[in-house]
């Protein structure tokens, strides 16, 4: 048993060190692969582009609260996905009336948090009334 | 028509000049010349009749007075000799005073053009505007034609004309800081 | 001007140097820089008929950032050439410039005594790679031009050379 467990927390670890190493392996090729400057004519190389010409107003403006909206139902709808996996995994019984009985739980789970919607649909999220900003 | 209409409204602001040109030759219909004190007047008269601006270009008459001066001496001195040989007939001609007499530096023109064009009924209408050459200045029309703000950035920029009453009269073709105007026909000599 | 040297990479082996060339080379990115009628030959080469994709050269981005050559195409007025300059020093190593049609090579038929508007070649603003005369020069001449640059970059050609006759 506590090998099992071992070998479990050594699969772990090795997928955790293999997502470390796809986010951080691109960095640690580049600064060994890149060049180490870049070719100037009026040293505006780190200047924010604006095709060409000095940069108007601040990248720090305000956006529509819509955005923000929008991320509010993915959030719910991530823990929601999120409550499904292990759900799907306690409900699976063979048989007729049991995968029937599971089917209209998880019916009725995914039904009540789709009220979200309706909800969000009524306050008029999905509504795309973008006002633009100026920066004037 | 709307050709005869803005003549009329434009004949009653009294242009120096208004005559109607043929189009197949000209290319517009109607040729308005107004003093520059009268073009806010003119430009208003058109805009209430509903037409729209197409462009505004200049022309430096650079060398047309001296031209002039040289034509009317060149017609004097034939009368001239024509009088001379009518005084040996026995007719009397009086002598125009010689051209050669003048002093004072003769100061050109520039001239502004304003073309006008009709959206519904096509019909291009010209106004002409002449200012002396060494001290150009104009009103703008940007309040009355906001499409006219980079006509007139662009003609001050080729020809020094200054809109006075301009919000922003900065080079729009020639980099910012030109202080050249390179259509005048002094320009590189 | 753009003619400093550039600091190699920390790690820079030949086998590896050949590899990025070839990776390179087959995957230019150029970016949209059209000024005037040579665009328009830059476009129709990157529609269906001359395919430029089929080099690996269709993607053309408008950010210099994401990009690897310059194709200057059109006439560049002094007014534009603090914009170009600026859009060269944004675009990261390893960059290329291509010199499209005559304007960008020695300003084209703009170019007469005492002319007061235009740059006279694009190579009074930064070093530039490939020229492709013409005015403007046909697709073909666009795609022969990237295949110069390819075989600048890797050492050999792509596609055989064509003779004339």
């Amino acid at each position: 048993m506590e090998q099992s467990a071992t070998l479990d927390l050594m699969y772990v670890a090795l997928f955790f060190l293999g997502g470390l190493g796809f986010a951080v392996g691109p960095f640690i090729i580049v600064f060994f692969l890149s060049p180490r400057s870049t070719r100037n004519t009026q040293q505006k190389t780190k200047q924010a582009i604006e095709c060409g010409i000095a940069p108007i107003g601040d990248a720090w403006i305000k956006f529509d609260v819509v955005y923000y909206l929008y991320a509010l139902m993915f959030v719910a709808f991530a823990v929601d996905i999120l409550f499904l996996f292990p759900a799907a995994l306690v409900y699976n019984k063979p048989g007729v009336v049991d995968g029937l009985r599971a089917f209209l739980e998880i019916l009725l789970f995914v039904g009540i948090l789709s009220l979200i919607i309706l909800y969000a649909w009524k306050k008029g999220v999905f509504k795309w009334e973008r006002k633009t900003y100026n920066p004037q | 028509m709307i050709l005869s209409t803005i003549r009329n409204a434009l004949a009653a602001i009294h242009p120096e000049k208004i005559f109607e040109t043929d189009y197949a030759r000209k290319g517009f219909s109607l040729d308005v010349t107004v003093s520059a004190d009268r073009i806010e007047e003119a430009v208003a008269v058109v805009d209430q009749n509903g037409f729209f601006i197409e462009t505004i270009t200049g022309v430096d008459w650079l060398g047309e007075k001296a031209a002039q001066q040289k034509e009317a001496a060149a017609k004097v001195a034939e009368k001239a000799d024509a009088g001379a040989e009518d005084a040996a007939t026995g007719k009397d001609e009086p002598l125009a005073p010689g051209a050669g007499n003048q002093v004072e530096p003769l100061v050109d023109d520039m001239e502004v053009i304003y073309d006008f064009n009709h959206y519904s009924d096509f019909c291009r209408v010209v106004i002409r505007v002449r200012i002396p050459r060494n001290a150009p200045k104009l009103k703008t029309i940007s309040k009355i034609y906001p499409a006219a703000l980079w006509h007139e950035r662009e003609t001050h920029d080729f020809f020094g004309i200054k809109f006075t009453g301009h919000p922003y009269l900065v080079p729009l073709l020639l980099p910012e800081d030109a202080d050249f105007h390179p259509l005048l026909k002094d320009f590189n000599k | 001007m753009g003619t400093q040297d550039i600091q190699p990479p920390v790690v820079h082996f030949a086998q590896l140097d050949k590899l990025l060339a070839l990776c390179r080379a087959n995957s230019l990115w150029p970016m949209t820089f059209g000024l005037a009628c040579c665009a328009i030959e830059m476009m129709a080469t990157g529609a269906s008929r001359f395919d430029l994709a089929r080099f690996g050269a269709e993607v053309f981005r408008p950010s210099p950032r994401q990009s690897d050559v310059m194709i200057v195409t059109g006439t560049i007025s002094k007014k534009m050439a603090p914009a170009i300059e600026t859009l060269y020093d944004q675009m990261p190593e390893p960059k290329w410039v291509i010199a499209m049609g005559n304007c960008a090579i020695s300003g084209g038929p703009f170019v007469f005594e005492g002319q007061y508007s235009i740059v006279e070649g694009a190579h009074n603003l930064f070093p530039v790679d490939v020229i492709i005369p013409g005015c403007p020069p046909r697709p073909e001449a666009l795609i022969e031009g990237i295949l110069a640059l390819e075989e600048k970059m890797t050492g050999h050609r792509r596609w055989p050379r064509v003779e004339a006759g």
